[in-house]
C-alpha cells in the first residue's frame, strides 16, 4: 500500500502523462474541490473518465508512465469501464470512476468543467456537490454545506491569470 | 517584573491552530526562573463559525494550486478499504453494496439519507 501522500510533483506527473497520452479526464470529488481551493484534506485522487475503449487504452499507457503496476485484472477492469476502480497499491491512491452518482454523463460534466492552475481539469463545483448529494453517504452529506459555502467564495475569487 | 499569564489553552484554540485559523507564536516574553519562553495563542476571532470557515476558504483560494495539493492530501490508512491493492466494481450499485457490507461504520461510507 502506498505510504506516501499525493504530492504536487505527482500531480504534475499525472497531468503530464495524461496529456502526453491524450487522456480525457476530470478530477472530481473532494480531490477536485481541493485543487480548486477547498480547504480540507483527503487521501484519494478521484478521476472521472468517459466510457471509451480508446480513452481506456490511453489511461493504461499513462498509468504505466506513472509507475502503476498493471496486472491483468486492473487492465481488464479499465478496458471494460468498470464503473469504479479503487487503486491503493500504486505510487498514490487513485480511484478511476466511470459513472459517478449525480452526474448524467462525462460529456456534460466536461462541458461545465474548469481548470485549476491552468493545467488540472476539474469538474464544476456544482457537479461535485451534486455527486456528493446523490450518494447520501454520511461522509459526503457532511461535506455538502461547507462545499456550498466554499462555492460562494470561489465565485467571488479573483480570476486566475 | 510583571508576571506573564498565558491565555487559557482551550480545545477550541487547539482546533483552530490545527486548521490554521491561528498560529502558535513564541514571544521573548519574561521567562520563568528556568529561562523557558512562553507560548501564546492569539485570541480567536469572535466571528461566527460560518464566517471563520469562509475566511479559511478565502485564504486557501489565495494559495497556488501546488500549495493546495501539498496541504490537501494526506495518507491515513483506512481499514478494509486500504487493505487490498486493487478493487474494481462493475457497477456503482455493487460498490455501494460492498461499502454497506464490508466497511466499518465510522468511515462514513454507509448511506445515511436517501440518495437524491
Amino acid at each position: 500500500m502506498p505510504e506516501q501522500k499525493f504530492t504536487p510533483a505527482q500531480a504534475e506527473e499525472l497531468a503530464a502523462a495524461f496529456a502526453a497520452e491524450g487522456v480525457d479526464y476530470l478530477f472530481i470529488g473532494k480531490s477536485g474541490a481541493i485543487l480548486l481551493g477547498y480547504p480540507d484534506t483527503t487521501q484519494d485522487v478521484d478521476v472521472f473518465l468517459p466510457v471509451s475503449r480508446e480513452n481506456a487504452e490511453r489511461v493504461i499507457r499513462a498509468l504505466e508512465i506513472l509507475g502503476f503496476i498493471l496486472d491483468p485484472v486492473l487492465t481488464v477492469s479499465i478496458l471494460t469501464s468498470s464503473e469504479i476502480v479503487l487503486m491503493k497499491g500504486g505510487p498514490f491512491a487513485l480511484d478511476l470512476i466511470h459513472a459517478p452518482d449525480g452526474i448524467e454523463s462525462f460529456e456534460v460534466a466536461k462541458a461545465r468543467s474548469v481548470w485549476a492552475g491552468g493545467r488540472f481539469p476539474v469538474a464544476a463545483l456544482d457537479d461535485i456537490i451534486a455527486s456528493k448529494r446523490a450518494t447520501g453517504r454520511e461522509k459526503d452529506v457532511s461535506d455538502i454545506r461547507r462545499l456550498e459555502q466554499f462555492r460562494e467564495e470561489w465565485m467571488k475569487r479573483p480570476r486566475e491569470t | 517584573m510583571e508576571a506573564f499569564v498565558p491565555p487559557e489553552v482551550t480545545r477550541a484554540r487547539v482546533y483552530a491552530l490545527r486548521r490554521g485559523a491561528c498560529t502558535l507564536q513564541v514571544f521573548p516574553v519574561p521567562s520563568d526562573d528556568n529561562g523557558w519562553a512562553r507560548t501564546y495563542f492569539p485570541p480567536m476571532s469572535d466571528a461566527p463559525e460560518a464566517e471563520r470557515w469562509r475566511d479559511q476558504c478565502r485564504q486557501q483560494l489565495a494559495r497556488d494550486v501546488s500549495t493546495r495539493i501539498k496541504y490537501g492530501f494526506c495518507h491515513v490508512h483506512k481499514p478494509v478499504l486500504d487493505d487490498v491493492a486493487l478493487r474494481a466494481f462493475r457497477t456503482m450499485a455493487e460498490y455501494r453494496a460492498w461499502c454497506e457490507e464490508a466497511l466499518p461504520e465510522y468511515l462514513g461510507y454507509k448511506v445515511r439519507q436517501p440518495p437524491s
